[in-house]
Parts: structure tokens; sequence; C-alpha cells
């Protein structure tokens, strides 16, 4: 979960990190009383949407304004505020569409002597927290690692020992800021390391570190938490909440399963994260077009496949629905059937459904598909099902009347698409 | 023979009295795994499914001469019973649990590098050396006795391939599966290393997906060709949008790395037969050992 600039610096500060002094708001008038509350003789307005790169981004429809801008005056904050709300701003990372301002934030505009960075990331590889550092700020640091490694320094840092202070030291002697900054540097790297141990982030980068008064003051945050600990962050889960409740929120999983739409027109229902995306690839190997992404975690019971189902069902691109679904352990064949009855039952599936069940209770699965539900493909293997899937969307015509066998119509497509 | 288990292991549950462990692990008796006891704070002294239960993994290593241990203990407290284990030096740790925070397996591998330990996970479906020892939670009646390698970061997937190969005529040795979750213990290169001195496996298929970096530090061990059989590999996601987590928390491409497309020919030009498509590789198998 990515938190917004505004949520990362208020975590900051209530760890005793230094930012500039700001807050948020939703309305220019709001934009211009935070102004007027902030000391000091200018302000930085900066939209407020999950990605990097806005200060470089525009505004759709407008290539001139940016997404980070200076102001003189409180009138000016809210004249800005009111060009950025409402807007969609586009970055680098954010796609031809951009990211829609709900949120602006207003902060002090800060005069640093010295810009530099510092980051916390997952090193994945290496099975441990890693600590970039640069003498430069403002740049993408891990970008940065790549193309001039010498301008970043990497040091790995134990969950149970913290880093080397000996390498640490040698690394801050490095960027010559003064005796007093680099204490105040080496403070905000241990500030951060603790941070990141107790609120679980997997990613925490504070870009620029600005110098000020030989005091290091975060000038821009970004933090990412990892979903899984959520449990145990009861701070973070109401931030998630709040970022909900103005539909900002941006989260994979959606009623106890992932859910990606695509563009597509084959509906694709599996269980497990590794068979949804074969899927796809065999789909797509035969010319089909998957409309979504859809796995469901193996605990899962009727009501869940069933709302799993409805929601395929519900968009209107789809001109075929593929079940792949491999029963194992607790998720057993017989669920997903079940499911395919319930649905079509209350709402009589108008599309052709092409159902691949294997494993656990495949047996009695498709038994109950073939005698519940008229008109269901259903497949032996992976291949098959993908193969009359793709078919079938590339040609709706071939839905079988009633008094057709389902024998003869799936022998006739099969015979059709091996051909 | 085989990798990591066989009809010799001795099994202990952690975390036994669930409703998901003792949903596995009757089926694990009825497997035949050498299931001999579970362990489970404060019921030490009573038994469970027929097997003795412990309050703590040392005793139940002490008692039973338990070599390998399961975890279904609930994501809050998997990190504690790793490293209970750990602690007790057990031999092979299988963690089942899922959506564990990463930074407890950050301290779970600082802890398991001068460790006894090896550890399988966590949020893998576990390992299975048919007809001798299943620990996890694979459907059994798939997987039969051969002399294919199976190591897959996806369950589901090692189903599908599991299967396919056991209708393609040719059976397993082993399958392991190492864990959707972007920090886990053993790797590819691990199992690698132990199919090639298994002299039963005849050749390995590597079940890989996009995201992480298992499968080019997996084709950079293989790169110096000095390995013993043929390796195929089939990589999960080729048509995946970018940015998007695919379901597995370790699925996703950032930013032009991570992808299909570079894993399939890091892997290929370290001499590993690619596989492209899911629904081909019982076949592709069938034809590398006919060569």
């Amino acid at each position: 979960m990515d938190l917004h600039e505004y949520q990362a610096k208020r975590l900051l500060k209530d760890n005793s990190i230094r930012v500039p002094e700001g807050d948020v708001a939703d309305s220019p008038e709001r934009a211009e009383q935070v102004a007027n509350q902030i000391p000091g003789k200018s302000w930085m307005v900066k939209a407020q949407i999950l990605s990097g790169g806005r200060g470089q981004g525009h505004f759709k429809g407008d290539e001139m304004k940016s997404g980070v801008r200076p102001a003189a005056t409180p009138e000016h904050v809210s004249t800005h505020a009111r060009s950025m709300l409402g807007r969609s701003l586009i970055t680098a990372q954010t796609g031809q569409d951009g990211l829609p301002v709900r949120e602006v934030y207003i902060e002090q505009a800060m005069d640093p002597s010295q810009e530099l960075s510092l980051s916390l990331v997952l090193d994945e590889a290496n099975k441990t927290l890693m600590l970039l550092l640069s003498a430069h700020g403002g740049v993408a640091m891990e970008e940065m690692a790549k193309k001039q490694p010498l301008s970043v320094t990497k040091l790995p840092v134990s969950i149970l020992h913290g880093v080397d202070q000996q390498l640490l030291a040698d690394t801050i002697d490095g960027y010559q800021l003064g005796k007093k900054a680099s204490a105040s540097f080496k403070t905000l790297i241990g500030q951060a390391i603790d941070l990141v141990k107790i609120k679980d982030l997997t990613l925490l980068e504070i870009n620029p570190v600005g110098i000020v008064n030989d005091e290091c003051i975060a000038l821009d945050a970004k933090v990412t938490v990892d979903d899984n600990s959520l449990f145990r962050q009861a701070e973070i889960r109401a931030i998630d909440e709040q970022s909900d409740r103005i539909g900002t929120r941006r989260r994979a999983s959606k009623d106890g399963f992932n859910f990606i739409q695509m563009n597509g027109d084959i509906a694709c229902m599996t269980v497990g994260a590794g068979l949804s995306m074969a899927t796809l690839d065999s789909l797509v190997q035969f010319s089909g077009n998957p409309a979504n992404f859809l796995d469901l975690p193996p605990d899962s019971k009727v009501n869940r496949v069933t709302s799993a189902l409805e929601l395929l069902l519900s968009n209107p691109q789809i001109k075929c629905l593929l079940i792949n679904v491999f029963g194992g352990g607790i998720m057993r064949c017989d669920t997903v059937s079940d499911a395919i009855q319930v649905v079509n039952r209350l709402n009589p599936i108008k599309v052709p459904m092409v159902v691949r069940l294997a494993g656990t209770n495949a047996k009695l699965a498709n038994r109950r598909l073939k005698e519940g539900v008229p008109g269901i493909v259903l497949a032996s293997n992976l291949s098959e099902a993908a193969k009359i899937a793709a078919h079938l969307a590339a040609t709706p015509q071939d839905v079988p009347s009633a008094s057709e066998s389902d024998e003869g119509w799936l022998k006739k497509i099969i015979h059709k698409v091996s051909h | 023979m085989s990798i990591l288990v066989d009809k010799s292991t001795r099994v202990i549950c952690q975390g036994i009295t669930g409703s998901q462990a003792s949903f596995y692990i009757e089926r694990a008796i009825s497997f035949g795994t050498q299931m001999v006891g579970g362990v489970r704070p404060g019921k030490g002294g009573t038994s469970h499914l027929g097997l003795p239960v412990f309050d703590d993994v040392s005793t139940a290593m002490a008692q039973t001469g338990a070599t390998a241990s399961v975890i279904f203990v609930p994501k809050e407290n998997a990190a504690n019973a790793i490293i209970e284990a750990i602690d007790a030096e057990m031999p092979l740790i299988i963690c089942i649990t899922e959506h564990m925070p990463v930074l407890d397996m950050v301290k779970v591998s600082e802890l398991l590098k001068n460790s006894r330990s090896r550890l399988l996970g966590p949020n893998t479906p576990g390992v299975i050396t048919p007809e001798q020892c299943r620990i996890g939670i694979m459907p059994a009646e798939i997987f039969k006795r051969g002399n294919i390698g199976i190591i897959s970061r996806s369950s589901t997937l090692t189903y599908e391939a599991a299967w396919q190969t056991t209708d393609a005529g040719l059976g397993q040795s082993t399958c392991v599966g190492i864990g959707g979750d972007p920090i886990h213990g053993l790797g590819f290169v691990e199992c690698l290393q132990m199919f090639d001195e298994d002299e039963e496996t005849r050749a390995v298929v590597v079940i890989g997906e996009i995201g992480g970096s298992e499968e080019e530090r997996a084709s950079a061990y293989l790169a110096n060709g000095n390995y013993s059989k043929p390796v195929l590999a089939y990589i999960a996601g080729q048509h995946a949008p970018l940015d998007t987590r695919m379901g597995h928390a370790s699925a996703i491409i950032k930013s032009g790395s991570g992808d299909a497309v570079s894993k399939k020919k890091a892997l290929s030009s370290a001499g590993v037969k690619v596989i492209e498509s899911p629904v081909e590789i019982g076949l592709c198998v069938r034809k590398a050992l006919a060569e």
C-alpha cells in the first residue's frame, strides 16, 4: 500500500523526523487558509497522487502546468490549488490518462544549502533491507544506482544489528557536509531505519533530504507499507480507511480475490496466481483476448466463487467465460461447480462457458455441471480449454441449440479448432 | 532417491490443532508420510489425530526424532514458529502460511544464515516425493513415482506441471514449491543443486513467473554448463500487464525488469530449454528425454 506524500510526511513527523510545515487541502479556499497558517514568505503547492515525477509531470490538456509549483502569496496558493484539483496529472509513471488530483499539499518553501537522498528498500535477492545513500537529491535513486553506480552507496541493514557504523560514517564523511550536518544526517538515517521496522515499510525514500542551517529536513517522502502487516499497524489501517473514503486507495485485492481488469472479451476465473497467469498465457497463445485476471484463493467457499462469477459476468464486453481450476488441498472442484450452478439458476448465464476442472473432486463436479448446466463445455485439459474459449469468443454464432446434444457440440468445436 | 524428503523423513506439525492443519495432516497420514507428532503451546501431553502433542519444537524433536516440521501457524505468529524451529535445529522447515509480513521474513532469513536448518516457503504448497512422503497441501492423486524433478514458485502450476508429466507417462522424483513470497527460504538454485546430485532425477522442470530474480539467479548458476541433466523452464505471466501485481506478492513487473521475455532470454542463454506454452510442459519434457 502506497501512502500519499502528506500521509507519509505526517508519519515521519510523528516519529521525530523533521519535515517542512504543511497541511493537506481539498479546496482552493482551504488551501489559502492553510497557507495563512504556515509561517514563511513563500509556499509550495503539491498535487497528491500516488506517483513519482510530479514536478516534471503536466496536467491533462495543459502541457505547461506541473504538479509541484511555488507560490509567493496565499492567493497564489489558492489559484494553483484551483487549477490542480479535479484534474488529472500525467507523469512518467502514470500512463497517458494520468491520475486525478483530489487533494493538494501546501507547505512552507525551503531553501536548502545542499540536497542529499536516502532510501530503504527490500533487496529480494540478498534477502535483506538495503540502505541507499547519495550526495545528490531529487533524482530517482534506484535508477541512478543502475546508471551511475558510483554516485549511490548501498549498505545492507541487518534487522537484528542495524547498519555497519564504520561503513556508514565513512560514506557520510565522503559527502563533506560539515560536522553538525553529518551528525544530523546520521540521526536521520537511524530514525528512518527504526521507522521502517516499527511501521513495516517495504519502501521509505526521503528524497531530497534538504540541509537547512546544518539540520536535515525531509523535503519529499515516498512510503510503501506492507499490506500483510496491517493486522499489527493500527495507525496505517486508519490511513488506509481514510484513503478509501476519499477514493484514492490502490489495492489489488477485492472481496477476497485478486482481480485485474484487462481489455479482451474472454472472462477468466482460476484458483491460484500461477495457474491464472498460465491460463492467460495459453489464451493469448491461441489468439484469445483475456478480459481480466482473477485469482481465487484456495480456501474460497461457494459464496466467494459466486461473487467472483457475478463480477465477471457483469462485464458487457465478454463473449465467453473460461474457468480453469486445479483442485488441491482444501480447494475442491465441486465448490466451483456448485457456484456455477447457483449463478446460472439465479440469472441464467448467456455467454458460452468453457470449464476445465482437474484434481480434487473433478469427476463429481464435471458430472454435476453436465447434468445441471446445458450447453456448458467441459474441457479435459488446459490446452483444449484455451483453444475452445478462444474459438468461441472469435465466432460466437457457434452456441449450441437446445436440441443439439452436449457431446456432439463439443466434438464439433474440437474438430474445428484442431484443424 | 529423491531430494529433501523420502520415506525416512519424520515429520511434526507446528500448529497441529488448527482446522486447516488437521485437514492436511490427516491426509498426510493416509498418504503414508511418517507423521510423528505435533506442537501446540499449552497442549503438551495431549494427543491429536492419534499423534502426541508437545509444548515446543525442541521437546517434540527430542521425543520423536523428527527431521522435518511443517508449519500451519497463522501469519501473526508464523515467524516465531519458524524461529523456534531454527533454534531447535530442525533440519527441514516447511512453512505453508500465506501473507506473512515481509520484514518478518527478512529477520528469519538472517537467522537462517548461520543455522543448521533449511526452510521451504512461506506460502508454499510444500514438497512431495511420490509414494514416500508428502508434506503440505498438494493433491496426492496427480503425482506418480518417476524421474522428473519439479521446482515451482506457484502451487497450482506445480499441480499442472506434475499432472502433465504424469499424463505423459513420466512421473516425478520430487516436486518442490519454493513459495510465492518475495523473500523465502530455498530457491531455484539450491533445489537445482540437489536435483543435480540426485541419481533418480533425469530432468528438471523449473516453473517460474514474472517478478523477482529467482530465474535470473538460476540462469547464472546454470550458465557454466556443468549441469548434468536437461533443465526445462516455463515462465508464467508472459501477457501480464506492467506494474500490476499478479496475485503473488512477488509477481510484479517493475519498470522494465522481471518480465517474462528477459527471464526466458536469460534461461535460454544458460542452456535451459524454454517451454513457451503452459499446455506443453509434459510434451516438452518427454521430447527432451528422448533427445
